[in-house]
């Protein structure tokens, strides 16, 4: 009984047996491989975890803006007001989960100091018709500063340039609950209706690990959406990220192309560009740093007003554990594998074919 | 039949490894540093114009390397970004620039390390 298939029939010159007919038959071990290889090669490569499953109430993760102080480091918000240089934590907590969604306590807090030798550390407000106001008492432009931190003492004017301080310390923290949609990670009202989109993790299970992925980080950002595309970075197309928590060879990574808005030129901003590069840890989807030095999100944007950040957004707590992936991953490289497998199995078949051909003769 | 046999799997074979190899580096090689290449100084004076003049200047050193916003990359196959920005400031003037890197052009953006601030001493 032959099991064989016919794989190959030439007709015509052949090397060894020039006016045969060469039938290559190959036994059912070398089509089930071949079957397999061809599964490989068109099956698509994803990661392995489900979405969210580490996700329990008391999961939490803590943030650092700015490690160490630079005066690079600000803050911009929605009233014209800038503040440098921002010291910061923003953390969230998982307080209760259902099937479908989870409710993350927030707190967010930014410090600006004050540093006396060198008058640095203030919130400013770059215009004209700042210090007119001021001049007049009239203070109401300033919105993001809780009022018991505007005392007299600490505005002073300035005409060239104009400019209006509010000296340091400043101190802007908020709490707050959100609901996130488990499903969609979008942050949703108690009617269940979207009002924007939480950044802090990301299901690693729906991106492809070739190719990128469009999505909306940010529902809202000086009115307009800021969409980013999702990528895997096997170590090829970024570097390292180094974080309190070590070093990730190998991340998820959101961005955008450098992405203007006339608007910032408004908040004195003479480049009113923003940059974003997100970057998430591979198993669990968590944000690992903004590695851009610039992080924005719904939260930041329509709950205080930050439409712009300056300075390295990272990871520095959490309970959340990351699997160690130190093995070779070979995922990327299983479409090859198959390629090299298929290569090899009509080798083989014809190495076979040819030895029988060879001792029949 | 062995030996096209052979040379089939040896091509296969290479093939796949070449096709398999990762990119040497994910980053590029002769960002220039700063500390070493610029020296922005310290300036004793302060003004708008001052401000703007080291922005420019800033700017203008980087985009000589070739570090320009058009994509014309220093090392093939690598892109950069320019990233001026300055600070109005009566007590703390300041001007710098960052530059970004990818091997793509519409991203991920990453840091160079080739920051560059220059404080200005405030008017005296």
């Amino acid at each position: 009984m032959d099991h064989g298939i016919p794989l190959v029939r030439t007709r015509g010159h052949n090397f060894l047996h020039s006016s045969r007919t060469v039938t290559v038959k190959i036994s059912p071990f070398l089509r089930a491989i071949l079957a397999i290889s061809l599964f490989l090669c068109t099956r698509p490569v994803r990661s392995s975890p489900s979405k969210s499953s580490w996700l329990e109430v008391g999961s939490y993760a803590v943030y650092a803006f700015n490690l160490e102080m630079h005066p690079g480091g600000l803050l911009g918000f929605d009233d014209h007001a800038l503040a440098a240089p921002v010291l910061g934590k923003y953390s969230w907590r998982c307080v209760k989960l259902d099937p479908n969604s989870a409710t993350l306590e927030l707190e967010l807090d930014f410090t600006v100091p004050k540093n006396e030798s060198v008058r640095y550390g203030s919130v400013k407000y770059l215009g004209k018709e700042f210090v007119e106001r001021a001049r007049k008492g009239d203070l109401s432009f300033i919105k993001r500063i809780p009022a018991d931190q505007i005392t007299e003492s600490r505005i002073e004017l300035s005409q060239d340039p104009y400019l209006v301080y509010v000296w340091g310390p400043i101190r802007i923290s908020r709490r707050l609950a959100v609901t996130v949609d488990l499903n969609t990670l979008e942050l949703i009202d108690d009617g269940g209706k979207p009002w924007g989109k939480w950044a802090m993790w990301v299901h690693p299970t729906k991106y492809p690990l070739v190719g990128s992925s469009p999505e909306t980080f940010i529902v809202n950002w000086l009115d307009t959406a800021v969409e980013l595309h999702v990528s895997y970075n096997n170590g090829t197309i970024g570097p390292p990220i180094d974080t309190p928590l070590g070093r990730f060879e190998k991340y998820f990574v959101a961005y955008c192309p450098p992405t203007e808005n006339k608007l910032l030129l408004e908040f004195g901003m003479e480049t009113p560009v923003i940059i974003l590069t997100y970057a998430y840890e591979p198993r669990s989807g968590i944000l690992l740093q903004a590695a851009a030095e610039m992080y924005l999100d719904d939260i930041l944007t329509q709950k205080l007003g930050v439409i712009f950040t300056r300075g390295v957004f990272t990871i520095l707590e959490t309970n959340v554990s990351f699997r160690e992936d130190n093995a070779l991953d070979i995922s990327p490289y299983v479409p090859y594998l198959a390629i090299l497998a298929i290569s090899a199995t009509i080798a083989a078949a014809y190495f076979v074919k040819e030895k029988k051909l060879i001792k029949k003769r | 039949m062995k030996k096209p046999c052979i040379i089939g799997f040896t091509v296969a074979l290479v093939l796949s490894f070449v096709l398999v190899a990762p990119a040497a580096s994910a980053k590029p090689r002769g960002i220039p540093n700063w500390d070493e290449d610029y020296d922005t100084g310290s300036h004793q004076s302060w003004a708008y114009a001052y401000i703007y003049a080291m922005w420019n200047t800033i700017t203008k050193q980087y985009q000589q390397h070739d570090h320009q916003n058009d994509g014309d990359a220093e090392e093939p196959g690598y892109y950069y970004y320019v990233y001026p920005s300055h600070s109005y400031d009566k007590y703390y003037p300041s001007a710098g620039t960052q530059v970004y890197w990818s091997n793509n052009p519409d991203g991920p953006w990453y840091p160079t390390g080739a920051y560059a601030w220059a404080q200005l001493s405030p008017l005296e």
